[in-house]
């Protein structure tokens, strides 16, 4: 009979089965009855006794495990003696002696359990914390990209006069090319989506516009067939493609003929000229096809004021150092600017190295976390030196009498360092277990803001770095204990006995603890920090309810909606049915989804205003087009006015709603209904330039779209889908989806599927997400420093805890027989409880102290990363000390209770 | 059977361990378990028995023809094994026993041992 289990007795059950699999092989035949054993075992030990009871029986199994692999499985059945016994062959003499000794050693071990527990459980919390970190970091940062020579490739931008950092223009990246004599290659590239569709289901892919060049300067070549040559980089190109090995294996089942044969993009053929291996994650590590730049050159605006998502990615020559490629491509500029200043005055080009652009957002959150390994690693340092030290305090008399026995030093110095040796052995495998769990839990939760996450596995250099900590922190702790009571002074030891030796080793832990509790506090004041910043995060005004909205995109291919009157119509037709739909309250399209990245920005003004131009800055403004139905479904509020609706089409007059930035920055305290705006115009040269004015319909609360935090203040405007802004007309967009439901809003996922089916079967959805996912995943960056920073500040305290639960108990152990002597002579338990109080008080206290004032000094340093909170927030810092201070009662509690339960009779009989 | 034949005495003096377990299935078979919470049990807590040891033990005593897994209800687990002595188990539990009472009767006889306690 199955029954629930409580969650204890499943853990230990769990514990238990994976010790079993530490039995010699020689038992594997009865592993099955083994485990049945246990499971009794543990149920009974849980009934009976609780907690301990199963800690004992877990305990007890790990004590098996090592007995059947010292002395074989199970006993042998007579005791008489044989022939076979008595053998002992001369070269076995060695390893009896290790033998013996590590007999020795896990005897000393088992005979201080706590004391050899809490310095595993040290050494695998450190251990395992810092291997998992260095893992991630290691993968995703400090290993070079596949590219070789990564760190010669640039990414290069124009950035204008405002600081602004804008795509290339067509016209000045030709001129880069011609002119420019720091780069021994130069491409260009553009990130865009295609529909696959011709195979079992139609799929909407990462692709890229490159030119032959991008490959060349990524260095990496096709691993079937060809990379784009310069022929192709020219309009005669033919229709061809290059798709990732992943596409290749996942959707075309790796087939070798696939080469050179057509696949269906966007609804048109495509050759597929050469398949790229895994390697190649230039543009991004989504990218699945590579197009030719050639077959798009014709469409590129010629204008220089233009910036229509070309990048550029550049190979430094070998010769050309970082800062003279700057100044190079500053002179192209300046001439550029001279020659075109309309569309070029105080336009500069931005060089970042590739790997800076890949790692930069991520940076200080690493070197936050580094740093908060490092802290963990002092603590961890700190307590297994003062447990080691406890230890060796207290075998002070008993070595000296194996001294005056006659043992040598060396014999004692070895015995010691095994001890530790096999500490540090037991702590280390559980950690690095516990560090590559770590680190499986957090790939699978697969946070995207880390770059190249997917590569991250637990490897053998780790796992050196880990063994070297491991050996080094044994030798450490081990031998520094060893020398100090190895030389003992025989005469005093023995004459005064344990008790009285070994004052300034005491005097030594209590500093150690103190520094132990300062480091905690410094870990904890910046976990309070992190989750205080998260939790105004959290409460960020966003301007729209997520609750229940879900939104996705579907990419409609220009072949098939040729014209403009059949994508509206597409769209239109798609509204009413969306809306149409059981479960739905409200739907609709857009061309931007809030928090989903990406969106279209311009000039903005009133009318009657200067027009823009490189004398005479205007605002800045985010547009994009869609249907009320797509607001509302969102929940975006309406403050006054109305959104669009049947009555405004293509041919009625141009209307707009905007946001309350707009209207205040534009308006003042002025009503904006029934002003007229314009974002954009027509004619490029400025006496040519015609702006395109809309009338303002309706003025809507300002929409968090980049990120919750760091919102740059533009303003929005919105316009209506059948009233397009030129812009789009020129390249449609992808709309988005949103729909609110009346109930859960997943469920309604496949209706909304079969709703765009119904219409058109080769259209993709993608990206299907809730509002409410958008939301987690822009905090998802603060929520990971929040989290891994409390995990460690959990770590910190735990460790400090047992340290200074460690050091009171070890002192109350040693005044024992005083602590006899003062209750003989009337104390009260009350009175001698407060003993130990004094001296938890006076750690704490002091480390207390160390701790604020270190962090007050170092909470600057993560002020870029904190949201709505100052580093010295009095609040955290408050917080942190009654978190210590509770947790310092805790610690203090049960060695202040042994202490006050000291019978003197016993007390003063014992020695 | 090879086994059948071995003398009794062969096995003797037999080690505390295997003595336990042959004790402990003397008046009833037990599963694996259930040896060794018998064991704890008559042993105050003195001899505990961890997996590994007690069935790398019956391993043993099974192939010396000591114990024998019975066909007899396998209980609410179908997992258990259950052990019963075999005849010559029996003798050699029976012989182990005969010789350590000597030995007590010898400790008796020179007053290390209090007379009858019983």
């Amino acid at each position: 009979v199955t029954r629930e289990r409580p969650v204890p007795v499943r853990l230990a059950r769990r514990l238990a089965h994976g010790v079993v699999r530490g039995y010699p092989s020689a038992l594997n035949g009865t592993t099955p009855d083994t485990l049945t054993f246990l499971d009794d075992a543990l149920d009974d030990a849980w009934r009976t006794s609780g907690a301990t009871g199963l800690l004992r029986s877990l305990t007890d199994l790990v004590r098996d495990v090592i007995a059947t692999r010292w002395r074989g499985p199970g006993y042998p059945l007579t005791s008489r003696p044989s022939p076979a016994a008595n053998r002992n062959p001369r070269g076995s003499r060695f390893m009896d002696l290790i033998r013996r000794d590590l007999r020795q050693a896990l005897r000393r071990l088992a005979s201080t359990p706590s004391l050899s527990i809490a310095a595993i459980l040290t050494l695998a919390l450190t251990i395992g914390a810092t291997t998992a970190v260095f893992t991630v970091v290691d993968q995703s940062m400090l290993r070079p990209l596949p590219y070789p020579d990564a760190e010669r490739m640039m990414v290069l931008m124009e950035r204008n006069g405002r600081g602004q950092v804008m795509s290339v223009a067509w016209p000045n990246y030709q001129d880069w090319m011609a002119q420019n004599s720091s780069f021994a290659e130069l491409g260009l590239y553009r990130n865009m989506a295609v529909n696959l569709t011709g195979i079992d289901r139609a799929e909407r892919l990462s692709a890229a516009l490159v030119s032959a060049s991008v490959f060349t300067t990524t260095g990496i070549a096709a691993a079937r067939g060809r990379t784009f040559a310069a022929a192709d980089d020219v309009p005669t190109t033919g229709r061809i493609a290059i798709i990732s090995e992943r596409l290749w294996r996942t959707r075309f089942g790796a087939r070798e003929d696939l080469l050179n044969s057509d696949i269906t993009l966007n609804g048109l053929q495509y050759t597929v000229v050469g398949i790229m291996p895994p390697g190649m994650r230039y543009p991004s590590r989504q990218t699945d096809v590579w197009l030719p730049l050639g077959q798009f050159v014709s469409t590129f605006p010629t204008d220089r004021g233009n910036h229509p998502g070309l990048y550029a990615v550049g190979r430094l020559k070998e010769t050309v150092s970082l800062d003279r490629a700057r100044q190079d491509m500053d002179a192209i500029a300046k001439r550029l600017s001279e020659q075109y200043p309309q569309s070029n005055t105080n336009v500069t080009v931005t060089i970042t190295p590739y790997l800076e652009s890949v790692f930069s957002f991520i940076r200080p959150a690493y070197q936050l976390l580094l740093g908060a390994v490092a802290l963990l690693l002092c603590i961890g340092c700190a307590n297994l030196a003062s447990l080691l030290l406890a230890q060796g305090e207290s075998r002070y008399r008993e070595i000296a009498v194996r001294a005056a026995l006659g043992a040598g030093r060396a014999q004692i110095v070895r015995q010691l360092v095994l001890e530790s040796m096999l500490l540090a052995f037991a702590g280390g495998a559980i950690g690095i277990v516990g560090a590559a769990w770590a680190v499986r839990v957090f790939v699978a939760s697969s946070p995207s803001v880390v770059p190249r996450i997917d590569l991250v596995g637990l490897d053998g250099r780790v796992l050196v770095v880990a063994i070297g900590m491991t050996l080094l922190s044994a030798l450490l702790f081990g031998l520094a204990p060893a020398f100090r009571t190895s030389a003992v002074h025989l005469q005093s030891a023995l004459a005064t006995g344990t008790r009285s030796v070994g004052a300034s080793l005491t005097r030594v832990r209590g500093v150690l603890v103190i520094a132990e509790v300062a480091l905690a506090v410094l870990l904890l004041v910046g976990a309070g920090l992190f989750t205080r910043s998260f939790a105004r995060l959290s409460a960020v005004e966003l301007g729209f309810d997520p609750g229940q909205a879900l939104t996705m995109r579907l990419l409609i291919p220009d072949a098939k909606y040729p014209t403009r009157d059949a994508w509206v119509n597409f769209h239109r037709d798609l509204i009413a049915r969306l809306a149409a739909t059981p479960g739905v309250a409200a739907a609709g399209i857009s061309s931007a989804v809030p928090l989903a990245g990406g969106a279209s920005e311009s000039f903005v003004m009133r009318e009657g205003d200067p027009l823009p131009s490189p004398q005479h800055q205007t605002a800045m403004c985010m547009f994009q087009t869609g249907s009320a139905g797509f607001y509302q479904a969102l929940g975006v509020t309406m403050l006054r006015g109305r959104w669009f609706d049947e009555r405004d089409t293509a041919t009625s007059e141009r209307i707009v709603v905007v946001d309350d930035t707009l209207a205040a920055r534009l308006f003042g305290s002025a009503d904006p209904i029934g002003q007229r705006i314009a974002f954009e115009g027509s004619g490029h040269s400025s006496d040519a330039f015609q702006p395109t004015y809309r009338t303002v319909i309706g003025v809507v609360r300002h929409v968090t779209h980049y990120g919750l935090t760091g919102e740059p203040p533009y303003l929005q405007v919105f316009t209506p889908y059948t009233q397009m802004p030129q812009y789009m007309e020129n390249r449609r967009p992808g709309m988005a989806i949103a729909v609110r439901a009346t109930g859960d809003p997943d469920a309604l996922v496949s209706t909304i599927r079969s709703v765009v089916a119904s219409l058109d079967p080769d259209i993709p959805v993608y990206s299907l997400q809730t509002m409410t996912s958008y939301v987690q995943q822009a905090s998802e960056q603060p929520r990971l420093s929040m989290m891994l920073l409390g995990a460690f500040a959990v770590l910190a305290l735990v460790l400090a805890v047992i340290g200074v639960s460690g050091v009171l108990a070890y002192a109350v152990a040693r005044r024992t027989r005083e602590i006899g002597v003062r209750m003989a002579l009337g104390a009260r338990p009350r009175e001698i409880a407060s003993l130990v109080g004094r001296q938890a008080t006076l750690l704490v206290g002091i480390g207390l102290i160390i701790g604020i004032a270190a962090a007050f000094a170092c909470s600057k340093l993560v002020e870029d990363q904190l949201f709505g909170v100052v580093p010295n927030d009095p609040w955290t810092f408050a917080g942190v000390a009654g978190v210590l201070i509770v947790a310092a009662a805790g610690a203090a509690y049960l060695p202040a209770r042994r202490a006050a339960t000291v019978d003197p009779l016993v007390a003063l009989r014992a020695e | 059977m090879a086994e059948r034949d071995r003398d009794v005495s062969s096995f003797l003096p037999l080690t505390p361990a295997v003595f336990h377990i042959l004790l402990a299935i003397a008046d009833e078979d037990r599963h694996g378990y259930g040896i060794a919470q018998e064991v704890t049990t008559r042993t105050e807590g003195r001899v505990r028995l961890g997996p590994g040891t007690l069935y790398g033990t019956l391993v043993r005593m099974e192939e010396s023809g000591l114990v024998s897994e019975t066909d007899r209800e396998r209980g609410a687990d179908p997992r258990r094994r259950y052990y019963t002595l075999t005849p010559l188990g029996r003798s050699v539990a029976k012989a182990e026993a005969e010789r350590l009472s000597q030995l007590v009767d010898l400790a008796r006889d020179k007053a290390l041992l209090a007379r009858a306690r019983r």
